[in-house]
């Protein structure tokens, strides 16, 4: 265990303030706690995420993994699994319900719940997928033998469809059990193919297509055992990939090569060089950094007239793009918030007020002084999404940096009419001295903390468009935090997010939740909040690097072994 | 039709021993190139004096919801004054005004378990709405009650394919936490099969088309048909065995997963098994399409409960405007600021004028659903008659977040049982609940099972 560095002053500052703002407090484990204790967050008092930690916060290592709630596949995992499975790139997930989010990410196994239009709708796509892979060019990889030939062809299509699509090999009852439909296909005087094809709905319809099934020796013991290879394989491929192993790593967990750290984590290695990486991108930093709903937002249209679908993407791309870079590339968290680079195409570099760029195509664009850009807090997609139709919200902005990039909880405003912005001096003050009036009323206890943050990103408009003036007031992006520090504009706010002891703790919280599929569980004798405190130790002395991160995760205790669950240890109230 | 039959073998046999009646009329039926598909009321057939002979038309029950509670002006903007048969069509009321024989305003009741822990109104609201149950608190163990529409579902849903539909207009933002610790579950479903399951709404209509009229094929012949679905059934049967073999091996909570989807695959199973639509209904020659304009969308939807119906492919929907705490922009109305945003109104008159107009607009829309079902003959009467449709929100007033003193509108005349036309007002100190409501609303439907913390039915309907 690395020794606790000391707590930020940052962090500090925003724990005191926030103590009193919180009120309640939702731990990790979801079940809400009374709000007492010093600190607060996600970390909840057992700070696992080390937030605002000193030596003596230091957690105790645990010697229970936890357990993963059975994982039905979402619909990003199943449209990437078809594609690898039968070359489908039709997506049919996306005609699925949306999958329910919990802790920020949609695929928090305990809320992916299932319904008979689930059912029937993975019953209608199995049926589309099977008739057009046996139609197109995947026909040649499913039908291996001449299936005229008959059954033991059958049987041998069947088996190595089966070993993908379930992600470990059949055993011979299970390939029996598959030739069922087959046989009634045959004594209706159908071919085998069309016996076969019925078998293939079958796998794909099954739960041990649709979920990710982990089984323990015993499902009532507590004692934790290590998850086979295949099933290893798969956490790690839906984790990295959001989709099935492929055929190396498969070959790994056959040979038992998964037991070995150093062979995990040559996979891992592997596996983040390949392009389907790109799914941390997508399903990680789109939830995590709220890219993704840079499509729902809704500026308003008289006010903007020039925000339309090109720059809507341009915004998305350039957040992806950098995010790239942090899986493929070796750009650090860190300076994902100060890079001197961003990518922009011509209508992005124009919307910035950048130098002029042609064409369409997003392009490595280096920030000098005069860009009045400096990484992630200032792209596009974070302020649009952080603000109103109509306004500006530091408020809002200032929330999200604490909630996203700090893992802390704040309390929604009270329901008060008192708690609303004057109008009246809408016209004689600028947004931000009628927001100065939240210091001095009830509201203060939560906006002393957030609207600073906020502050400093006054030089973006509603739609991350750069400005100096609010309408007919000069922008004032200075802020000053409770414990007195200041600072000035987006650049000198981004230092002081990103270098916070809080950042690293809470990227650290963001991934593993992802990870896993479950949030941190500060139960007694857990192992996550030592682990996450170790992990975010770690990622702060190695240069904030993704990648390590994740290999830590992965080679950790929480990552290769579960548990059962005890009769009596029911989690529900 | 007999060598079809002997040639799938056993699954033949399953088929058949699962037909009833209906399925065997179906089956006559089918093979014709006809788009009026099952079995009419025939309306248009019966001569006026065989009304009274005529069948008794299917009860339906219809669960609307409004996001982000309603408010006015002023309260009398939206709230009758006066109550009984005489009260006034109030200014939010208006596009109502023509249906006024349809309907009853509610005043006053309260749905005391949707009252959060913390912050959470819309979330816990939301969950609550038709549940009257208390949503737990947390983003990974839901445990919420099982909702009215699914009571009553799960009493006398098989009468129909389906024995329940869920439509919406909004899917779920992409990103971001909903709602104050609350999994999104609770803040996008209002109907739930039990305490942790959740049903979903479809919100494109042509997902909801195909749900209607799912299996019908009237380019198939019966022998066709009939094969098809014991094909299919071979397929469910053996995830269904999978699943079955699977469960056994599972603890408490991953057990508990697999019963969400052993109960989907049997359902699904049953639906095959059950005939196409059996009352009067023409399958309209092109599928609904989706729209990315709001109102298009929510007539189209309207359109599709009232076909559903029609069809008698269910007889029980939820339908949700918009989810928890929606924070649409209604472009369309002028208004470019988010409804969520705007509900917060802090009593300033901008925001209130805005707050009416949303809820002008909400009470329009779902004036035109109103209409469309009283458009249907059904018998002397028609589906409106037959039907009854609670309409409210997950709050009530938007910025104090109370649940209590609810909006509340039920229309229709649930085939009789109901007299229509008048304000109730209930003095919240009475603390007289929508559960209550709820409990009546079913009990159309023959279904007597207390809906939450119902204590009794509501009188006076």
């Amino acid at each position: 265990m690395l020794k606790a560095p000391p707590p930020s002053r940052l962090s500090c500052a925003l724990a005191l303030a926030l103590s009193a703002c919180t009120g309640q407090v939702i731990s990790p484990s979801g079940r809400a706690s009374g709000g007492s204790g010093p600190s607060v967050g996600a970390g909840g008092s057992s700070a696992p995420s080390g937030t605002g930690g000193s030596s003596s916060d230091v957690p105790l290592a645990g010697t229970d993994p936890g357990r993963v709630t059975v994982h039905r596949l979402n619909r990003a995992e199943y449209n990437n699994t078809v594609r690898d499975l039968l070359g489908d790139t039709s997506q049919p997930a996306n005609a699925f319900p949306p999958d329910d989010r919990s802790f920020g990410f949609d695929n928090i196994s305990d809320v992916l719940t299932v319904s008979p239009v689930h059912t029937q709708m993975y019953q209608a796509a199995a049926a589309t997928l099977v008739t057009t892979a046996l139609a197109g060019a995947a026909r040649a990889k499913l039908l291996t033998c001449d299936l005229t030939t008959g059954e033991t062809c059958a049987r041998t299509v069947l088996r190595a469809f089966g070993r993908k699509a379930w992600r470990r090999p059949l055993t011979d009852a299970e390939v029996d059990h598959l030739m069922i439909p087959v046989t009634l296909a045959r004594t209706n005087g159908d071919t085998w193919e069309t016996g076969v094809g019925l078998a293939l709905q079958a796998t794909l319809v099954s739960p041990y297509f649709l979920y990710r099934v982990e089984l323990d020796p015993s499902p009532t013991s507590a004692t934790p055992h290590a998850l086979t290879g295949w099933e290893l394989a798969t956490r790690l491929s839906y984790f990295l990939w959001s989709t099935m192993p492929d055929d190396a790593l498969s070959a790994a967990a056959d040979a038992g090569a998964l037991s070995d750290p150093a062979k995990l984590r040559a996979q891992v290695t592997r596996m983040l060089a390949d392009p389907k990486a790109s799914a941390l991108v997508d399903n990680f930093a789109g939830q995590w950094l709220y890219t993704r709903m840079v499509d729902e937002v809704t500026p308003d249209p008289t006010m903007f007239p020039n925000f339309d679908a090109a720059l809507r993407d341009a915004m998305k791309q350039e957040t992806y793009m950098m995010f790239r870079d942090v899986v493929f590339g070796g750009l650090s968290l860190q300076k994902l918030l100060l890079s001197d680079y961003t990518y922009a195409n011509d209508r992005l570099a124009k919307h910035y007020g950048m130098a002029p760029l042609t064409g369409s195509a997003m392009q490595k664009v280096a920030l000098g002084p005069d860009a009045h850009r400096t990484g992630f807090l200032t792209h596009g997609s974070f302020l649009t999404v952080n603000s109103h139709p109509t306004s500006n919200s530091p408020v809002l902005r200032g929330k999200w940096i604490l909630e996203q990039l700090m893992c802390q909880t704040i309390a929604p405003p009270p329901n008060a009419a008192a708690a609303k912005l004057d109008t009246s001096t809408a016209g004689t003050q600028s947004l931000r001295q009628r927001l100065e009036t939240h210091h001095m009323n009830p509201c203060a206890v939560c906006h002393v903390v957030m609207d600073p943050l906020g502050f400093g990103l006054e030089n973006y408009d509603p739609i991350g468009a750069y400005r100096t003036m609010d309408g007919t007031f000069p922008v004032d992006a200075s802020g000053k935090l409770p414990d007195g520090r200041t600072f000035d504009g987006a650049a000198e706010l981004s230092q002081l997010v990103a270098k916070d002891d809080g950042f690293a703790a809470c990227a650290t919280q963001k991934l593993y939740t992802y990870a896993l599929g479950r949030a941190p569980d500060d139960s007694p004798n857990h192992m996550d909040p030592a682990l996450l405190y170790g992990y975010a130790n770690a990622l702060r002395a190695g240069g904030y690097q993704l990648p390590e991160l994740i290999a830590a995760i992965v080679t950790g205790d929480t990552f290769t072994k579960r548990r059962g669950e005890p009769v009596a240890a029911g989690g529900a109230p | 039709m007999k060598s079809a039959r002997d040639s799938i073998g056993q699954h033949a046999l399953a088929v058949k021993a699962d037909a009833s009646p209906k399925i065997r009329r179906r089956l006559f039926l089918g093979g014709g190139a006809a788009v009026a598909i099952g079995l009419p009321f025939l309306e248009s057939l019966a001569p006026r004096s065989a009304r009274a002979d005529a069948p008794v038309a299917p009860k339906r029950t219809v669960f609307y919801y409004v996001p982000c509670g309603i408010n006015g002006s002023t309260r009398g903007d939206f709230y009758p004054t006066t109550t009984g048969p005489g009260f006034e069509i109030t200014t939010m009321l208006e596009p109502l005004a023509a249906l006024k024989p349809d309907f009853t305003f509610i005043t006053g009741l309260e749905n005391a378990l949707a009252k959060p822990d913390g912050p959470g109104d819309h979330a816990s609201g939301t969950g609550a709405f038709i549940t009257c149950a208390h949503p737990f608190k947390s983003e990974e163990t839901i445990m919420n009650g099982v909702s009215a529409d699914q009571i009553a579902a799960q009493k006398v849903g098989t009468a129909t394919r389906l024995p329940s539909m869920q439509l919406g207009i909004d899917g779920g933002s992409s990103a971001g936490g909903c709602d104050s610790g609350y999994s999104c579950a609770y803040a996008r479903n209002v109907s739930w099969a039990d305490a942790m399951t959740p049903l979903p709404k479809l919100t494109n209509p042509s997902q909801v088309f195909d749900q209607i009229f799912m299996g019908f094929d009237p380019t198939a012949s019966t022998a066709e048909l009939a094969k098809r679905r014991a094909y299919q059934k071979s397929v469910l049967d053996s995830a269904l065995d999978d699943a079955t073999t699977l469960r056994g091996k599972l603890g408490k909570t991953d057990g508990e997963k697999l019963d969400q989807f052993l109960t989907g695959v049997r359902e699904l199973e049953r639906q095959a098994a059950v005939a196409t639509p059996t009352a009067m209904c023409t399958m309209p020659t092109t599928k609904t399409a989706s729209s990315t304009d709001f109102e298009t969308q929510v007539k189209a939807m309207s359109d599709l409960m009232v076909l559903a119906m029609q069809c008698d492919s269910t007889r029980i929907i939820s339908f949700m405007l918009g989810n928890a705490g929606s924070n649409r922009t209604y472009n369309n109305l002028g208004i470019s600021r988010g409804h969520h945003d705007i509900s917060h109104h802090g009593m300033m008159p901008a925001n209130l004028m805005m707050l009416q107009q949303i809820g002008t607009y909400e009470i329009q829309l779902f004036a035109y659903f109103l209409t469309k079902l009283k458009a249907v003959p059904e018998g002397a009467n028609d589906m409106l008659y037959n039907s009854t449709i609670f309409f409210s929100s997950e709050i009530s007033d938007g910025d104090r977040h109370n649940h209590d003193d609810m909006p509340v509108i039920l229309a229709g005349h649930g085939g009789g049982m109901f007299t229509p036309g008048k304000h109730l007002l209930f003095p919240t100190a009475t603390h007289t609940k929508v559960s209550n409501l709820l409990t009546s609303v079913i009990a159309t439907m023959g279904v007597n099972v207390k809906v939450g913390d119902a204590d009794g039915t509501l009188a006076g309907l």
